[in-house]
């Protein structure tokens, strides 16, 4: 991190919000500088104040907020004290630019790429138009874009390239430092590996260093150069990325580490941070992880701890008081975690070779459409003259089996019907053709007793703890309204009882406690529980953990999976993220534009995927790990528009090993055939062998689709 | 524990009982607003007019006010007898005044009811229900939009003849349009929360979803738009009474305006006029105010992280 001339220096630095009720410390000095052609990666849970601390640099505090000590460095000059008029003039767009959190919504939709760039340097440089123009041009061939589609409007790009034409934007004035805050939070995870790679692209054309903020600290092992590690309002840790990930040095970092899924070993028991990031006060005198870390002294608590330089790396500065003992401390402590897990694992049934019974849940052939005629115009044009849309084929032919005390896993991009699928199990659309079995009963037949009875026997887990609770409803009231429902009896010893199988302990503490009052991480516990107080014997989870923490979708997800065994249901786990399906199923289902591609059992689709849309997924994952040297994925374009599909193969126009025969015959996972690991793709057909027998039976299959 | 039940235990009780706890809590935060606070104090005043006026008032509301002499104390100014003068009839304006506040705020709160009822009705099935129903329903409400108030009223009660409860029923069967459709939209929102498809997937009924998830969620934007209601009702039978369409013979602060404007001495009688139409406005004022001061604390509330 030692350089001669930082391009940003950040010193000690305060920022404070002034609320109604008391002075908030959002960042209580931080300091870390970044040299010119740096990435430096800004990593912590949501709260830690690392988008504060960048709002502070660029200006972009709330009105409230103030930055009350410290000082902020930029080439040396000092620029905390610029009035916006000169920040603006000197700063913004020509020496600092920002690529926004939600990329995709932050071109006006109204003006061109061209003229909104033109607007841009007209304000802050004083560039002509055409000179403007041919650097956007420039640009956009930087970041792979047609040189020719500068003067397009934002709504005629796909979403990946919107982000690409963002990247382009925010170099356009040749700003030397760029910040992003979660540019790719809301990305899937094949459009963020694209993102990545053009970031990493632009680093041998261009000169310009980053300041990259994410929760997600793979991403910053892999494009980063050196990285901070805030919590609290305080830096943690900070220096490269590789003197972090071997030798870390502050709890929260090796915590942090070990919380983080990898789908190289899914094995691994992911590490809990215990309680909630501190809400900060107006005064931080000690450090602010003290109350969460396993090695705390009572000197953590008294005065903020320092942030020093370990002796024999000057470049890797920790706030730890410990940091000495750190190392040694850590190895004690995760050995002791084995050796304790080893043994839980033996006594509780070992997930890979778990029993399953007869199957519960069989979907066969399953399909929803939906009509997408919506207004008049297209209604009376498909009404008399024949000019029909094709409907939007969300879920299109699924087959399904899930046995009992099985957890299966779906996965797929977003767009690829996974949550249609969710709500047409849950009977809350028809299903256009196909059949639901549900304990060997086809839901077709359902008298309204027993949709009634399905609804106590099949309950779902939702994905956004936020809105999951009525913010007028207590815990109790929560937890007794399946029971009121269903005309149960309300027995309050029940609740406390499954509020201690979701470890909310003591259940007294909780029982009154409402929405407001519970943390993200306790408002899906209570979601779990309400989902688990009728014991039932499927559950339906809609990506459970997406909007949590690191630190607290470990233990969510260790939940999830104990309590499956615990209460012998069969769990259907939806998620686009690889990585923290593979730590709760038994058997993982990939989809891809309303078909299931691959199915197969987990351990065996990570290690050896066969369909390449899989292989993409799983390549596209970032890797915790500077050191594991991942190749970006080659997967051209979007995924396609299932309203608009083409013949043959699904996946066709993005499959790297497209043949001619995908052209024509499209394949699908079907519930037939006793193989474990079924795929949907020519690459593993045996055609001479079908060639002979079921060839005829198999085309006029595939022309009656 | 069975402690005999003393009076005092029972008091005890109920006060930890929590629905008084939570209806004292909502109080004190509710009065936390200085603004809200004067218009609480506004808002009993009225309300104690408008129960007791009738024994408050110093004068009969129609009781012709004489002097000494016998002679009729025609729109005289304002004395230590009559506080606000007398009117061109003679009768003493601040009794009529103080008359006038029971049929005044009857009327808004009447009128508010049926509003808030029959929007509440309207929107929420058409947002709940959706579909077929939604269409006619809306379809219902745009074809309400189509009537001009006013006109209309005046049509109708000359029709079925002037009454003091027929007007304000007409005004409630043409303002719910508004109502109905701000119900909708908030309807349509709160039905894709979470934890009302929760109880929906759970197999809870129509009317429990509709009666626990969602009418408690939009208790805020029920009582504004009730308040909303009462002000608006006030205001348009003050207009209608003005314009002669409701009965003379209820002392309604709209049929002072009617009865001075018609005396031809609304210019020069200040004493008769202003406090009337003051009354009217701070009436209506005040019960906006008490709308926006609770749709604030249950903003507040639902969106505090730690309480």
């Amino acid at each position: 991190m030692a350089h001669d001339n930082p391009l940003l220096e950040v010193e000690n630095l305060d920022v404070t919000y002034r609320t109604r009720e008391q002075d908030i410390k959002a960042v209580a000095g931080a300091s870390f500088s970044i040299d010119p052609n740096e990435y430096f990666g800004l990593v912590g849970e949501s709260g830690c104040g690392k988008s504060t601390l960048a709002q502070a640099v660029i200006r972009g505090l709330d009105e409230n907020g103030e930055i009350t000590g410290g000082e902020i460095r930029y080439k040396g000059k000092e620029i905390q004290d610029l009035s916006s008029k000169e920040f603006n003039e000197q700063i913004r767009w020509n020496e600092i630019s920002v690529i926004p959190q939600s990329a995709m919504n932050s071109l006006n939709p109204l003006e061109r790429i061209s003229d909104q760039a033109v607007e841009v340097a007209d304000a802050h440089s004083n560039w002509s138009r055409e000179k403007t123009l041919e650097k956007l041009r420039e640009l956009f061939d930087v970041v792979g874009l047609p040189e020719s589609r500068v003067t397009d409007y934002p709504h005629q790009f796909s979403g990946g390239m919107k982000q690409r034409a963002i990247i382009a934007m925010s170099l356009l004035l040749e700003p030397s430092l760029v910040i992003a805050d979660e540019p790719t939070t809301a990305l899937d995870v094949i459009m963020q590996d694209q993102f990545l790679k053009y970031l990493d692209d632009l680093r041998e054309i261009r000169d310009f260093g980053l300041l990259f903020i994410t929760h997600d600290i793979a991403v910053i092992f892999e494009i980063c150069d050196s990285l901070a590690v805030m919590h609290g309002g305080q830096i943690a840790e900070g220096g490269t990325v590789e003197d972090i990930f071997d030798t870390p040095r502050h709890p929260y970092t090796i915590l942090l580490q070990q919380a983080f899924p990898d789908v190289r070993y899914p094995d691994r028991e992911l590490e809990e941070i215990s309680g909630i990031p501190p809400t900060p006060g107006p005064e931080i005198d000690g450090c602010t992880f003290a109350d969460r870390c396993p090695w705390s002294e009572p000197a953590c608590r008294e005065g903020a701890p320092p942030l020093n330089s370990l002796e024999d790396d000057p470049g890797h500065v920790t706030s730890c008081i410990r940091s000495d003992e750190m190392e040694q401390l850590a190895v004690d402590y995760l050995a002791d975690r084995e050796s304790t897990e080893a043994t839980e694992v033996e006594a509780s049934a070992d997930r890979s070779t778990r029993t399953t019974g007869e199957s519960v849940l069989e979907l066969e052939n399953l399909s929803r459409h939906f009509d997408p005629t919506s207004n008049i115009v297209e209604s009376i044009r498909a009404r008399f003259f024949g000019e029909e849309q094709s409907p939007v084929r969300a879920v299109d032919g699924i087959d399904l089996d899930l046995s009992r005390n099985e957890v299966q896993g779906i996965i797929g991009e977003s767009g690829c019907g996974k949550s249609t699928l969710l709500l047409t199990l849950m009977g809350q659309y028809a299903p256009t053709s196909g059949d639901i079995r549900f304990d060997g009963t086809s839901v077709e037949e359902f008298d309204k007793s027993d949709w009634k009875e399905f609804r106590r026997r099949v309950q779902i887990i939702f994905q956004d703890p936020f809105n999951t609770m009525n913010p007028h409803f207590t815990v109790r009231e929560t937890l007794m309204e399946p029971l009121r429902i269903h005309g149960l009896h309300r027995d309050e010893e029940r609740i406390r009882q499954v509020l201690e199988d979701v470890q909310l302990n003591p259940p007294e503490q909780y029982l009154d406690r409402k929405e407001s009052q519970l943390s993200g991480g306790e408002k899906q516990r209570v979601a779990i529980a309400r989902a688990l107080i009728l014991e039932p014997e499927v559950v339906l989870a809609d990506e459970p953990v997406s909007m949590l923490d690191v630190s607290t979708q470990a233990s969510i997800l260790r939940l999830l999976s104990d309590l499956t065994d615990e209460y012998d249901v069969s769990m259907l786990y939806v998620s686009h993220d690889l990585s923290t399906v593979s730590y709760v199923c038994d058997r993982i289902n990939v989809m891809y534009l309303g078909r299931i591609v691959e199915n197969a059992p987990t351990l065996e689709l990570l290690t050896d995927p066969k369909h390449p849309y899989t292989k993409a997924l799983l390549q596209a994952i970032p890797m915790p790990d500077p050191h594991y040297d991942r190749e970006w994925t080659q997967l051209p374009g979007a995924a396609g528009d299932a309203s608009d599909l083409p013949q043959g193969c699904r996946f066709k126009d993005r499959c790297p090993d497209r043949m001619e025969i995908c052209d024509t015959r499209p394949l699908y996972v079907d519930g037939d055939g006793d193989s474990v690991h079924k795929t949907a793709c020519h690459l593993y057909y045996d055609h001479e062998a079908i060639a002979d027998g079921e060839a005829a039976e198999e085309i006029e299959e595939v022309t009656s689709r | 524990m069975s402690f005999p039940s003393s009076p005092g235990n029972r008091l005890q009780r109920l006060r930890n009982h929590y629905l008084f706890q939570n209806i004292k809590s909502g109080l004190r935060l509710y009065l936390s607003d200085n603004v809200t606070s004067f218009f609480v104090v506004v808002f009993t005043i009225l309300v104690f007019l408008a129960i007791f006026g009738p024994m408050l008032a110093p004068y009969q509301y129609d009781e012709v006010q004489r002097d000494e002499n016998g002679e009729m104390l025609r729109t005289e100014p304002p004395s230590a007898d009559h506080w606000l003068g007398t009117n061109a009839r003679g009768y003493d304006v601040f009794s009529r005044l103080v008359y006038g506040a029971q049929p005044t705020i009857l009327t808004g709160f009447l009128g508010g009811t049926i509003i808030v009822g029959i929007g509440l009705v309207v929107g929420v099935s058409a947002g709940y229900f959706g579909g077929q129903t939604d269409s006619v329903l809306m379809r219902l409400t745009d074809f309400a939009y189509g009537i001009p108030l006013i006109p209309t009223a005046i049509v109708v009660v000359a029709y079925f003849g002037i009454g003091f409860w027929s007007t304000i029923l007409i005004i409630g069967l043409v303002l719910w349009r508004g109502n109905a459709r701000v119900f909708r939209s908030q309807v349509l929102q709160i039905k894709e929360r979470e934890h009302v498809k929760a109880a929906k997937m759970l197999g809870a009924s129509d009317v429990y979803v509709i009666v626990r998830h969602i009418l408690p969620n939009m208790g805020g934007m029920i009582v504004l738009f009730f308040a909303l209601g009462t002000g608006l009702t006030i205001l348009v039978s003050a207009g209608l009474a003005f314009l002669g369409f409701m009965d003379p013979f209820i002392p309604s602060w709209g049929i002072m305006l009617r009865t001075a404007y018609n005396s031809g001495y609304v210019a020069r009688a200040w004493w008769w006029t202003l406090p009337t139409g003051g009354a009217i406005s701070l009436t209506v004022l005040t019960v906006f105010m008490l709308g926006r001061g609770y749709e604030r604390i249950t903003q507040a509330d639902t969106n505090q992280v730690q309480v």
